[in-house]
Protein backbone atom coordinates (compact mmCIF):
# COMPACT_ATOMS: atom_id res chain seq x y z
CA UNK A 1 0.00 0.00 0.00
CA UNK A 2 2.64 2.55 1.28
CA UNK A 3 4.45 1.48 -2.55
CA UNK A 4 1.26 2.68 -4.37
CA UNK A 5 1.13 5.88 -2.68
CA UNK A 6 4.96 6.18 -3.40
CA UNK A 7 4.00 5.54 -7.32
CA UNK A 8 1.06 7.57 -6.73
CA UNK A 9 3.02 10.77 -5.71
CA UNK A 10 4.24 13.57 -8.31
CA UNK A 11 7.66 13.22 -9.72
CA UNK A 12 9.51 16.20 -8.99
CA UNK A 13 11.35 18.19 -11.90
CA UNK A 14 14.24 16.18 -13.76
CA UNK A 15 16.84 18.93 -13.44
CA UNK A 16 16.32 20.20 -10.09
CA UNK A 17 18.17 19.81 -7.59
CA UNK A 18 18.05 16.69 -4.92
CA UNK A 19 20.33 15.06 -1.77
CA UNK A 20 19.31 11.63 -3.38
CA UNK A 21 20.32 10.23 -6.43
CA UNK A 22 21.13 6.85 -8.03
CA UNK A 23 23.24 5.78 -10.61
CA UNK A 24 23.60 2.18 -12.38
CA UNK A 25 25.67 1.25 -9.11
CA UNK A 26 22.82 2.29 -6.99
CA UNK A 27 20.84 4.80 -5.16
CA UNK A 28 23.15 7.70 -2.82
CA UNK A 29 22.61 10.00 -0.72
CA UNK A 30 24.57 13.56 -1.34
CA UNK A 31 27.40 13.85 -1.40
CA UNK A 32 28.34 10.05 -2.11
CA UNK A 33 26.31 7.91 0.91
CA UNK A 34 25.68 4.81 -0.24
CA UNK A 35 21.63 4.01 0.53
CA UNK A 36 21.79 0.33 -1.62
CA UNK A 37 24.53 -2.54 -1.64
CA UNK A 38 25.30 -4.47 -4.69
CA UNK A 39 25.40 -8.42 -4.28
CA UNK A 40 26.48 -10.17 -7.35
CA UNK A 41 23.47 -8.44 -10.29
CA UNK A 42 21.70 -7.48 -7.30
CA UNK A 43 21.00 -4.33 -5.90
CA UNK A 44 19.32 -4.48 -2.50
CA UNK A 45 18.48 -1.16 0.24
CA UNK A 46 20.78 -1.01 3.35
CA UNK A 47 18.84 -1.86 6.11
CA UNK A 48 16.23 0.71 7.59
CA UNK A 49 17.91 1.46 10.22
CA UNK A 50 20.90 2.98 8.58
CA UNK A 51 19.10 4.70 5.50
CA UNK A 52 16.90 6.92 8.44
CA UNK A 53 20.35 7.37 10.33
CA UNK A 54 22.06 8.55 7.14
CA UNK A 55 18.77 10.71 5.76
CA UNK A 56 17.82 12.50 9.04
CA UNK A 57 21.74 13.50 9.27
CA UNK A 58 20.41 16.08 5.86
CA UNK A 59 16.67 16.02 6.15
CA UNK A 60 16.26 16.34 10.17
CA UNK A 61 14.15 13.90 12.53
CA UNK A 62 11.07 14.15 10.44
CA UNK A 63 12.07 12.39 7.09
CA UNK A 64 11.14 9.11 9.33
CA UNK A 65 7.79 10.28 8.32
CA UNK A 66 8.89 10.88 4.50
CA UNK A 67 8.48 7.37 2.04
CA UNK A 68 12.53 6.79 1.88
CA UNK A 69 12.62 3.50 2.86
CA UNK A 70 10.26 2.10 0.70
CA UNK A 71 11.66 4.72 -2.26
CA UNK A 72 14.80 3.09 -1.64
CA UNK A 73 13.29 -0.34 -1.71
CA UNK A 74 11.88 0.51 -5.17
CA UNK A 75 14.57 2.02 -6.41
CA UNK A 76 16.88 -0.58 -5.94
CA UNK A 77 14.65 -3.40 -7.54
CA UNK A 78 14.59 -1.14 -10.70
CA UNK A 79 18.00 -0.29 -10.89
CA UNK A 80 19.00 -4.23 -10.54
CA UNK A 81 16.55 -3.89 -13.83
CA UNK A 82 18.70 -1.67 -15.35
CA UNK A 83 15.69 0.90 -15.51
CA UNK A 84 17.85 3.69 -13.84
CA UNK A 85 15.29 6.59 -14.72
CA UNK A 86 12.83 5.00 -13.11
CA UNK A 87 14.76 4.07 -10.34
CA UNK A 88 15.32 7.92 -10.30
CA UNK A 89 11.85 9.12 -10.43
CA UNK A 90 10.90 6.84 -7.08
CA UNK A 91 13.48 8.45 -5.14
CA UNK A 92 11.82 11.84 -5.94
CA UNK A 93 8.74 10.69 -4.75
CA UNK A 94 10.10 10.45 -1.73
CA UNK A 95 8.68 13.26 -0.31
CA UNK A 96 12.03 14.84 1.01
CA UNK A 97 12.18 18.38 0.03
CA UNK A 98 13.92 20.32 2.72
CA UNK A 99 16.66 20.01 4.40
CA UNK A 100 16.72 20.60 7.98
CA UNK A 101 18.95 23.51 9.45
CA UNK A 102 21.15 21.12 11.17
CA UNK A 103 21.24 19.47 7.67
CA UNK A 104 22.48 22.93 5.87
CA UNK A 105 24.88 23.36 7.91
CA UNK A 106 26.59 19.88 7.74
CA UNK A 107 26.21 20.56 4.03
CA UNK A 108 28.19 23.85 3.96
CA UNK A 109 30.43 21.91 6.39
CA UNK A 110 30.83 18.98 3.84
CA UNK A 111 30.67 21.43 0.86
CA UNK A 112 33.41 23.36 2.46
CA UNK A 113 35.53 20.15 2.91
CA UNK A 114 35.44 18.69 -0.57
CA UNK A 115 35.04 22.23 -2.29
CA UNK A 116 31.49 21.97 -3.63
CA UNK A 117 28.59 23.47 -4.09
CA UNK A 118 25.68 21.35 -2.07
CA UNK A 119 22.46 21.36 -4.19
CA UNK A 120 20.20 24.41 -3.84
CA UNK A 121 16.99 23.13 -1.86
CA UNK A 122 15.05 24.73 0.67
CA UNK A 123 15.75 24.71 4.56
CA UNK A 124 12.92 23.74 6.98
CA UNK A 125 12.53 25.72 10.27
CA UNK A 126 13.14 22.22 12.24
CA UNK A 127 14.85 22.97 16.31
CA UNK A 128 18.74 23.08 16.44
CA UNK A 129 19.93 19.81 17.87
CA UNK A 130 23.54 19.37 16.87
CA UNK A 131 26.64 21.50 18.33
CA UNK A 132 29.56 22.66 16.08
CA UNK A 133 31.56 20.07 17.03
CA UNK A 134 28.68 17.44 16.24
CA UNK A 135 28.58 18.68 12.37
CA UNK A 136 32.14 18.88 12.05
CA UNK A 137 31.98 14.97 13.37
CA UNK A 138 29.33 14.15 10.55
CA UNK A 139 30.95 16.46 8.08
CA UNK A 140 34.52 14.44 8.31
CA UNK A 141 32.39 11.36 7.77
CA UNK A 142 30.29 12.55 4.71
CA UNK A 143 33.21 14.13 3.03
CA UNK A 144 35.53 10.65 3.48
CA UNK A 145 33.53 9.26 0.06
CA UNK A 146 35.29 8.93 -2.68
CA UNK A 147 32.17 8.78 -5.03
CA UNK A 148 31.15 12.73 -4.47
CA UNK A 149 33.34 13.82 -7.66
CA UNK A 150 30.86 11.25 -9.89
CA UNK A 151 27.98 12.07 -8.59
CA UNK A 152 28.12 15.77 -8.08
CA UNK A 153 26.46 16.58 -11.37
CA UNK A 154 23.39 14.42 -10.79
CA UNK A 155 22.93 16.21 -7.37
CA UNK A 156 22.86 19.23 -8.69
CA UNK A 157 22.28 19.19 -12.84
CA UNK A 158 21.54 22.94 -13.34
CA UNK A 159 23.93 25.12 -11.14
CA UNK A 160 26.58 22.48 -12.38
CA UNK A 161 29.00 24.52 -13.42
CA UNK A 162 32.80 22.96 -13.75
CA UNK A 163 34.60 26.34 -13.13
CA UNK A 164 33.02 26.41 -9.66
CA UNK A 165 34.32 22.38 -8.77
CA UNK A 166 38.05 22.68 -9.56
CA UNK A 167 39.58 18.99 -9.44
CA UNK A 168 43.53 17.75 -8.69
CA UNK A 169 44.76 17.04 -12.12
CA UNK A 170 45.54 13.33 -12.90
CA UNK A 171 48.50 11.57 -12.12
CA UNK A 172 48.15 12.83 -8.22
CA UNK A 173 47.52 11.57 -5.39
CA UNK A 174 44.06 12.61 -5.76
CA UNK A 175 44.03 12.84 -8.71
CA UNK A 176 40.29 13.35 -10.53
CA UNK A 177 38.87 14.19 -6.96
CA UNK A 178 37.66 18.05 -6.09
CA UNK A 179 40.06 20.45 -4.55
CA UNK A 180 38.95 23.47 -2.64
CA UNK A 181 38.49 26.55 -5.25
CA UNK A 182 41.07 28.56 -6.12
CA UNK A 183 41.60 31.19 -3.16
CA UNK A 184 39.92 30.87 -0.28
CA UNK A 185 37.30 27.61 -0.35
CA UNK A 186 34.91 29.94 1.56
CA UNK A 187 33.98 32.33 -1.07
CA UNK A 188 32.46 29.37 -3.40
CA UNK A 189 30.05 27.99 -0.59
CA UNK A 190 28.26 31.06 0.37
CA UNK A 191 26.60 31.51 -3.17
CA UNK A 192 24.40 28.54 -1.82
CA UNK A 193 20.94 30.68 -0.56
CA UNK A 194 20.28 27.96 2.02
CA UNK A 195 22.92 29.11 3.79
CA UNK A 196 21.60 32.27 4.67
CA UNK A 197 18.60 30.85 5.90
CA UNK A 198 20.37 29.33 9.20
CA UNK A 199 21.57 30.90 12.53
CA UNK A 200 25.52 29.96 12.32
CA UNK A 201 26.85 26.78 13.36
CA UNK A 202 28.60 28.16 16.65
CA UNK A 203 25.38 28.76 17.92
CA UNK A 204 24.64 26.25 20.81
CA UNK A 205 22.58 23.78 20.51
CA UNK A 206 21.84 20.68 22.40
CA UNK A 207 24.61 19.68 24.69
CA UNK A 208 26.42 22.18 23.87
CA UNK A 209 28.67 23.33 26.57
CA UNK A 210 27.18 26.91 26.39
CA UNK A 211 23.94 25.38 27.98
CA UNK A 212 20.41 23.58 26.88
CA UNK A 213 18.10 25.47 24.14
CA UNK A 214 14.80 26.16 24.82
CA UNK A 215 13.35 22.70 23.70
CA UNK A 216 15.68 21.32 26.56
CA UNK A 217 14.55 23.51 29.32
CA UNK A 218 10.79 23.33 28.16
CA UNK A 219 10.47 19.49 29.03
CA UNK A 220 10.43 19.50 33.24
CA UNK A 221 13.19 17.56 35.18
CA UNK A 222 11.38 14.24 36.66
CA UNK A 223 9.53 15.11 40.02
CA UNK A 224 11.98 13.97 42.87
CA UNK A 225 9.07 13.78 45.98
CA UNK A 226 7.00 10.84 43.83
CA UNK A 227 7.39 8.34 41.18
CA UNK A 228 7.26 9.95 37.59
CA UNK A 229 4.68 9.01 35.47
CA UNK A 230 5.48 7.14 32.17
CA UNK A 231 4.71 10.62 30.42
CA UNK A 232 7.01 12.10 32.14
CA UNK A 233 9.52 9.59 31.91
CA UNK A 234 9.43 9.47 27.69
CA UNK A 235 9.44 12.87 27.59
CA UNK A 236 12.78 13.33 29.46
CA UNK A 237 13.72 10.16 27.63
CA UNK A 238 13.34 12.27 24.21
CA UNK A 239 15.36 15.31 25.41
CA UNK A 240 18.04 12.68 26.97
CA UNK A 241 18.07 10.59 23.25
CA UNK A 242 18.04 13.73 21.25
CA UNK A 243 20.97 15.76 23.21
CA UNK A 244 23.16 12.04 23.66
CA UNK A 245 22.40 10.21 20.45
CA UNK A 246 24.43 12.69 17.91
CA UNK A 247 27.24 12.89 21.02
CA UNK A 248 27.46 9.19 20.64
CA UNK A 249 27.35 8.34 16.53
CA UNK A 250 29.92 11.09 16.65
CA UNK A 251 32.16 9.24 18.90
CA UNK A 252 32.11 12.22 21.57
CA UNK A 253 30.97 9.82 24.29
CA UNK A 254 30.70 5.46 24.52
CA UNK A 255 27.35 4.63 24.77
CA UNK A 256 28.14 3.09 28.14
CA UNK A 257 29.11 6.94 29.36
CA UNK A 258 25.74 7.66 27.31
CA UNK A 259 23.61 4.81 28.84
CA UNK A 260 25.26 5.57 32.55
CA UNK A 261 24.02 9.54 32.27
CA UNK A 262 20.67 8.42 30.43
CA UNK A 263 19.40 5.90 33.27
CA UNK A 264 21.00 9.05 36.12
CA UNK A 265 18.66 11.20 34.62
CA UNK A 266 16.00 9.94 33.26
CA UNK A 267 15.46 6.59 35.63
CA UNK A 268 12.57 5.78 38.24
CA UNK A 269 15.32 6.53 41.20
CA UNK A 270 19.30 8.18 41.31
CA UNK A 271 19.75 4.95 42.63
CA UNK A 272 19.47 2.80 39.64
CA UNK A 273 21.16 5.66 37.39
CA UNK A 274 24.26 5.46 40.05
CA UNK A 275 24.33 1.51 39.80
CA UNK A 276 24.06 1.46 36.24
CA UNK A 277 27.04 3.46 35.71
CA UNK A 278 28.93 2.03 37.70
CA UNK A 279 28.62 -1.19 36.00
CA UNK A 280 29.02 0.04 32.77
CA UNK A 281 31.93 1.59 33.65
CA UNK A 282 33.73 -1.16 34.74
CA UNK A 283 33.82 -2.43 30.89
CA UNK A 284 36.21 0.86 29.88
CA UNK A 285 39.26 -0.21 28.12
CA UNK A 286 42.70 0.69 30.18
CA UNK A 287 43.10 4.87 29.19
CA UNK A 288 46.43 6.80 28.87
CA UNK A 289 47.52 8.26 32.28
CA UNK A 290 47.07 11.73 30.66
CA UNK A 291 43.84 11.11 29.79
CA UNK A 292 42.84 9.59 32.99
CA UNK A 293 44.34 12.80 34.86
CA UNK A 294 42.59 14.96 32.25
CA UNK A 295 38.89 13.18 33.22
CA UNK A 296 39.71 13.94 36.66
CA UNK A 297 40.67 17.69 35.88
CA UNK A 298 37.88 18.72 33.68
CA UNK A 299 35.44 16.34 35.81
CA UNK A 300 34.41 14.30 32.56
CA UNK A 301 33.25 11.49 33.02
CA UNK A 302 31.05 13.06 36.67
CA UNK A 303 32.05 10.93 39.29
CA UNK A 304 27.92 10.55 39.74
CA UNK A 305 28.43 8.75 36.49
CA UNK A 306 30.32 5.28 37.72
CA UNK A 307 33.74 6.90 38.51
CA UNK A 308 35.71 7.99 41.42
CA UNK A 309 38.89 10.02 42.57
CA UNK A 310 41.79 7.99 42.66
CA UNK A 311 45.14 9.12 44.20
CA UNK A 312 48.33 7.75 43.01
CA UNK A 313 49.81 8.40 46.00
CA UNK A 314 47.47 7.71 48.91
CA UNK A 315 46.93 10.59 51.29
CA UNK A 316 46.15 8.45 54.39
CA UNK A 317 44.27 11.65 56.26
CA UNK A 318 44.31 12.72 59.81
CA UNK A 319 46.57 9.91 60.58
CA UNK A 320 48.60 10.38 63.45
CA UNK A 321 51.13 7.79 62.28
CA UNK A 322 54.58 10.19 61.53
CA UNK A 323 55.45 7.56 58.65
CA UNK A 324 51.95 8.34 56.86
CA UNK A 325 51.87 10.14 53.48
CA UNK A 326 49.77 13.18 54.50
CA UNK A 327 52.51 13.88 57.36
CA UNK A 328 55.43 12.98 55.06
CA UNK A 329 54.47 15.26 51.57
CA UNK A 330 52.74 18.70 51.07
CA UNK A 331 49.35 18.56 50.50
CA UNK A 332 49.82 20.56 46.91
CA UNK A 333 51.79 16.91 46.06
CA UNK A 334 48.96 15.20 47.28
CA UNK A 335 46.49 16.65 45.79
CA UNK A 336 48.22 17.66 42.27
CA UNK A 337 47.06 17.42 38.97
CA UNK A 338 49.73 14.42 38.53
CA UNK A 339 48.52 12.71 41.18
CA UNK A 340 44.61 12.48 40.58
CA UNK A 341 42.93 10.04 38.18
CA UNK A 342 39.49 9.57 37.48
CA UNK A 343 38.95 5.89 37.04
CA UNK A 344 35.91 3.79 37.25
CA UNK A 345 33.86 3.00 40.48
CA UNK A 346 34.43 -0.57 40.48
CA UNK A 347 38.39 -0.39 39.59
CA UNK A 348 39.10 2.45 42.29
CA UNK A 349 37.14 -0.65 45.08
CA UNK A 350 39.14 -2.52 43.63
CA UNK A 351 42.58 -1.16 44.15
CA UNK A 352 41.77 0.34 47.42
CA UNK A 353 41.31 -2.97 48.66
CA UNK A 354 44.34 -4.47 47.32
CA UNK A 355 46.10 -1.29 49.32
CA UNK A 356 44.32 -2.60 52.65
CA UNK A 357 45.00 -6.54 52.62
CA UNK A 358 47.68 -8.12 53.98
CA UNK A 359 49.65 -9.96 50.64
CA UNK A 360 52.61 -12.92 50.87
CA UNK A 361 54.86 -10.87 48.35
CA UNK A 362 55.07 -8.14 50.71
CA UNK A 363 55.93 -10.23 53.76
CA UNK A 364 52.40 -10.35 55.35
CA UNK A 365 52.25 -6.66 54.91
CA UNK A 366 49.81 -4.55 53.17
CA UNK A 367 50.77 -2.82 50.11
CA UNK A 368 49.71 0.14 52.31
CA UNK A 369 51.96 -1.08 55.00
CA UNK A 370 54.57 -1.80 52.76
CA UNK A 371 54.92 1.61 51.14
CA UNK A 372 54.70 3.26 54.22
CA UNK A 373 57.75 5.80 54.74
CA UNK A 374 58.66 4.96 51.47
CA UNK A 375 60.13 7.79 48.56
CA UNK A 376 57.34 9.71 46.75
CA UNK A 377 58.43 8.07 43.49
CA UNK A 378 58.02 4.75 44.73
CA UNK A 379 55.24 5.28 45.96
CA UNK A 380 53.92 6.50 42.12
CA UNK A 381 56.00 3.96 40.50
CA UNK A 382 53.68 1.59 42.65
CA UNK A 383 50.92 2.93 42.16
CA UNK A 384 50.87 3.36 38.48
CA UNK A 385 51.43 -0.71 38.23
CA UNK A 386 48.48 -1.43 40.40
CA UNK A 387 46.44 1.06 38.09
CA UNK A 388 47.64 -0.89 35.07
CA UNK A 389 46.92 -4.62 36.88
CA UNK A 390 43.82 -3.31 37.67
CA UNK A 391 42.89 -2.35 34.03
CA UNK A 392 42.64 1.31 34.37
CA UNK A 393 45.60 2.74 33.01
CA UNK A 394 47.11 1.48 29.38
CA UNK B 1 41.20 -22.85 64.30
CA UNK B 2 43.30 -21.36 67.12
CA UNK B 3 46.84 -21.94 66.43
CA UNK B 4 46.50 -25.19 69.23
CA UNK B 5 43.71 -26.23 66.55
CA UNK B 6 46.00 -26.19 63.70
CA UNK B 7 48.55 -27.84 65.44
CA UNK B 8 46.61 -30.78 65.98
CA UNK B 9 45.58 -31.17 62.49
CA UNK B 10 47.34 -34.19 60.68
CA UNK B 11 49.01 -32.90 57.79
CA UNK B 12 46.02 -33.77 55.15
CA UNK B 13 43.73 -31.90 57.61
CA UNK B 14 45.55 -29.05 56.97
CA UNK B 15 45.89 -29.25 53.39
CA UNK B 16 42.38 -29.64 53.18
CA UNK B 17 41.66 -26.49 55.73
CA UNK B 18 44.36 -24.60 53.19
CA UNK B 19 42.11 -25.44 50.04
CA UNK B 20 38.64 -24.31 52.39
CA UNK B 21 40.75 -21.05 53.28
CA UNK B 22 41.68 -20.29 49.70
CA UNK B 23 38.54 -20.72 49.03
CA UNK B 24 37.47 -18.11 51.38
CA UNK B 25 40.01 -15.88 50.89
CA UNK B 26 38.93 -15.72 46.74
CA UNK B 27 35.36 -15.07 47.98
CA UNK B 28 36.30 -12.09 49.85
CA UNK B 29 39.14 -10.36 47.62
CA UNK B 30 35.97 -10.70 44.95
CA UNK B 31 33.80 -9.27 47.36
CA UNK B 32 36.38 -6.45 48.30
CA UNK B 33 35.46 -7.46 51.71
CA UNK B 34 38.85 -6.28 53.90
CA UNK B 35 38.49 -7.74 57.38
CA UNK B 36 37.53 -11.15 56.10
CA UNK B 37 40.31 -11.23 53.63
CA UNK B 38 42.54 -10.07 56.32
CA UNK B 39 41.42 -13.20 58.05
CA UNK B 40 42.10 -15.37 55.20
CA UNK B 41 45.04 -14.78 54.31
CA UNK B 42 45.88 -15.09 58.35
CA UNK B 43 44.48 -18.78 58.70
CA UNK B 44 46.18 -20.11 55.05
CA UNK B 45 49.68 -18.27 56.49
CA UNK B 46 49.21 -20.12 59.69
CA UNK B 47 48.80 -23.49 58.05
CA UNK B 48 51.67 -22.92 55.56
CA UNK B 49 53.44 -22.22 58.72
CA UNK B 50 52.35 -25.10 60.72
CA UNK B 51 53.18 -27.07 57.69
CA UNK B 52 56.67 -25.61 57.21
CA UNK B 53 57.39 -26.19 60.83
CA UNK B 54 56.82 -29.83 60.08
CA UNK B 55 59.40 -30.18 57.66
CA UNK B 56 60.21 -30.82 54.12
CA UNK B 57 57.74 -33.56 53.34
CA UNK B 58 54.92 -32.21 55.08
CA UNK B 59 55.03 -28.48 53.35
CA UNK B 60 55.14 -31.04 50.24
CA UNK B 61 51.74 -32.35 50.89
CA UNK B 62 50.31 -28.62 49.61
CA UNK B 63 52.26 -29.89 45.76
CA UNK B 64 48.55 -31.25 44.86
CA UNK B 65 46.51 -28.12 45.56
CA UNK B 66 49.09 -26.94 42.31
CA UNK B 67 46.70 -29.45 40.76
CA UNK B 68 43.43 -28.48 42.22
CA UNK B 69 40.68 -27.59 39.67
CA UNK B 70 39.36 -24.08 41.41
CA UNK B 71 42.17 -21.73 39.88
CA UNK B 72 41.58 -19.23 43.29
CA UNK B 73 43.24 -22.62 45.44
CA UNK B 74 45.94 -22.99 42.62
CA UNK B 75 46.79 -19.53 42.83
CA UNK B 76 47.02 -19.20 46.43
CA UNK B 77 48.97 -22.33 46.83
CA UNK B 78 51.15 -21.62 44.11
CA UNK B 79 51.74 -18.24 46.08
CA UNK B 80 53.31 -20.21 48.85
CA UNK B 81 55.08 -22.89 47.31
CA UNK B 82 57.25 -21.10 44.53
CA UNK B 83 60.32 -21.82 46.24
CA UNK B 84 59.46 -25.60 46.18
CA UNK B 85 58.14 -25.42 42.35
CA UNK B 86 58.70 -22.12 41.09
CA UNK B 87 58.32 -22.49 37.65
CA UNK B 88 55.05 -24.43 37.88
CA UNK B 89 53.81 -22.03 40.74
CA UNK B 90 54.85 -18.73 38.04
CA UNK B 91 53.06 -20.55 35.24
CA UNK B 92 49.57 -20.42 37.60
CA UNK B 93 50.27 -17.11 38.58
CA UNK B 94 50.41 -16.03 35.33
CA UNK B 95 47.19 -17.61 34.22
CA UNK B 96 45.72 -15.77 37.32
CA UNK B 97 46.82 -12.25 36.03
CA UNK B 98 45.15 -13.14 32.64
CA UNK B 99 42.18 -14.85 33.84
CA UNK B 100 38.39 -14.11 34.77
CA UNK B 101 38.81 -12.92 38.12
CA UNK B 102 39.64 -9.19 38.22
CA UNK B 103 40.60 -8.49 41.54
CA UNK B 104 42.72 -11.99 41.32
CA UNK B 105 44.63 -10.94 38.52
CA UNK B 106 45.18 -7.86 39.96
CA UNK B 107 46.84 -9.35 42.68
CA UNK B 108 48.65 -11.50 41.35
CA UNK B 109 50.27 -9.11 38.42
CA UNK B 110 51.56 -6.90 41.27
CA UNK B 111 52.89 -10.94 43.04
CA UNK B 112 54.61 -10.91 39.80
CA UNK B 113 56.29 -7.65 39.81
CA UNK B 114 57.26 -8.24 43.20
CA UNK B 115 59.02 -11.77 42.15
CA UNK B 116 60.61 -9.42 39.17
CA UNK B 117 62.12 -6.76 41.25
CA UNK B 118 62.92 -8.37 43.89
CA UNK B 119 60.96 -7.67 46.93
CA UNK B 120 59.40 -10.78 47.07
CA UNK B 121 61.59 -13.41 48.50
CA UNK B 122 59.93 -17.21 48.50
CA UNK B 123 60.86 -19.29 50.92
Amino acid sequence: MLVRMVVGAPARPTDRPRTLVCSREGVWLWPGTRLTERHGVTIGPLPKSIIYDRVTKLHGPSAIYSTIVPCVEQAAALLSDGQVERAQQSLDRAGLLTVSPDGALLMRAVSWRLGIVPPAMPCGNDPRRWTASDIQTFAAFLASTEHAGSLAKLFNPVSWDPGQHPRWPTGQTDGGRFRPSDGDASDVVPRHPLLHLVSDETESGIGHNGGPPLDEESVPKLPTDRPPTPRELNARGRVMTNRLGPQVRGGIKSKAEALGEFAQESGAADWLGTQVGRFLSQFDDPKPLDDLIAAEKNDDPPRKFGYQTHHIVEVHRNSDDPLANSNNFTSDQLESDANKVRIPYYMHEKISSFYSTPSEQYAGLSPREYLRGKSWNEQYQFGLKAMRDAGALK
Amino acid sequence: MTNQKIANLTDDELVTSFEEWARARVKAVIGCDVTAATRSYGKLDAVDKELCARGPQARGKLLVLLDHPELPVRYYAAKRLLALEPDRARSIIEDTKAGPFDSLALDAGMTLRALDEGIFKPA
